[in-house]
């Protein structure tokens, strides 16, 4: 058994015993009841269940949770599909993604969602040039699988929010 | 009347039916031979047209409707195997029929209600043995990079035409055309399953193995896709499931050929058989 210590979308858990083999995704899911992050492959292929791992340096990468145990994410801040929204508002993300008919039976928008997130984020902090940002938009979701329409209308979202606010993005 | 419900099934909308109300608006007794042609009527670009008279914007309708305590709103239900429920509803002084089997109206800002239903048929489940095929057309161009010395291809740009009758959301016809193509791109490149021991049952397969098509694996800024009108003005929704899919996989084999001159019988057609076919 291991102590967990974890941050979820800004909220501090107390502290709870976790098996040392239960699957973050498990946690996530049928502890804690947040079913927004999916099950997909169970190996870390489609990613359909990748949430937000934020750094203490103000960095954030995305992680699976299907073959990373609870107990490896103590200490950790992370962000899932629930904490995109704000005071009941969709971020511009959100908004893209249904705007654009992004996603039909939704199983892997979370990962996507928390993907682009984070590249927007990577962008605000180091932005890109025009002229590379359609390469650097699909090898961010490229690990990404989505099995019924999305490929194209996600990759036109995530663009379409990107060029809507260029100073913040783009070099 | 503004509820803009589509029966399930193609044919005419439901909206138009209730809605003999609009004669009102439209200034036509109930007495004048033209009331007798209000299934006529047809939405058009949010409007409701009359062949001869003025076209009614949905706003005015629904300020109207709402004003006077027409119908604002209506649910229905219904039920198929390869043909639809029925019923007749008491709707006023008229008895409507449809081919739903449970309506609900509701007038002005009021609650839905449910109106008393007769002569309810359901089609017979001897049905449930018919196949039916509604025939949505679909055609593809591919053209192909290959690249010599390993054999990976690239698929430069592509375009998808296809007919489905009227597109109830087109967004999501699109939506499933681009989905449909890159599983098109799977089925000729990417996913097989071998049989025998080494197979899916042998209880190791997963994506990892059985590859899918990717964003990467997809011309993402040049796929284009074609969407062409019903074939008549009154033609159903057919139905398009993954119709785009199918030729994708000639396509690329064709395109393929054309750069290798090597014609493939077996799918998919890896990047190792590419390279054999560029050496």
């Amino acid at each position: 058994m291991t102590t967990l210590a974890i941050t979820i979308n800004g909220r501090a858990l107390r502290p709870t015993e976790v098996r040392d083999d239960l699957t973050m995704n498990d946690f996530l899911r049928e502890h804690l009841g947040m079913t927004g992050t999916k099950f997909g492959c169970g190996a870390a292929q489609c990613l359909s269940c990748a949430v937000i791992v934020d750094n203490p340096d103000g960095t954030s990468y995305t992680s699976p949770t299907c073959i990373a145990s609870a107990a490896s994410f103590d200490g950790k801040a992370i962000r899932t599909v629930e904490g995109h929204a704000k005071n009941g508002e969709l971020s511009a993300l959100q908004k893209a993604f249904i705007s654009h008919f992004a996603f039909q039976c939704g199983y892997c928008t979370a990962g996507f969602l928390n993907e682009a997130q984070v590249l927007l984020e990577r962008l605000a902090k180091k932005p890109v040039a025009r002229a590379e940002l359609e390469k650097i938009i699909a090898a961010a979701l490229d690990g990404h699988i989505c099995r019924c329409t999305g490929y194209i209308k996600y990759h036109e979202a995530v663009r379409d929010v990107i060029l809507a606010d260029p100073k913040r993005y783009l070099a | 009347m503004l509820a803009r419900i589509r029966q399930p099934r193609p044919r005419g909308s439901f909206s138009v039916s209730v809605c003999g109300r609009q004669l009102e608006l439209w200034r036509i007794a109930s007495t004048d031979p033209l009331a007798k042609d209000w299934e006529k009527a047809r939405w058009k670009d949010g409007q409701l047209i009359m062949p001869g008279l003025t076209p009614l914007g949905l706003p005015a309708l629904a300020a109207a409707a709402h004003a006077r305590n027409f119908v604002t709103g209506a649910i229905t239900h219904s039920f198929s195997r390869w043909a639809w429920s029925r019923a007749r509803f008491q709707f006023g002084a008229e008895q409507y029929r449809a081919e739903i089997d449970a309506l609900a109206l509701r007038k002005g800002g009021g609650k839905f209600q449910r109106l008393d239903r007769v002569s309810v048929k359901f089609p017979p489940t001897d049905n449930n043995r018919i196949g039916t095929t509604y025939t949505s057309m679909c055609g593809t161009l591919v053209r192909v990079e290959i690249e010599r010395a390993t054999g990976a291809l690239r698929i430069a740009k592509a375009y998808s035409v296809l007919e489905c009758g009227q597109a109830l959301v087109p967004e999501i016809v699109l939506g499933q055309s681009q989905g449909g193509f890159a599983m098109g791109v799977g089925y000729a490149l990417l996913e097989t399953l071998p049989p025998y021991e080494g197979g899916p049952g042998n209880g190791q397969w997963n994506l990892g193995q059985y590859l899918v098509a990717r964003g990467s694996d997809l011309p993402l800024r040049d796929l284009e896709i074609e969407m062409l009108p019903p074939l008549t003005s009154d033609e159903p929704p057919k139905g398009m499931a993954e119709v785009v899919m199918i030729p994708v996989v000639p396509a690329i084999l064709n395109a393929i050929f054309d750069a290798t001159g090597r014609r493939f019988q077996s799918l998919p057609v890896t990047q190792t058989m590419l390279k054999g076919a560029t050496a």
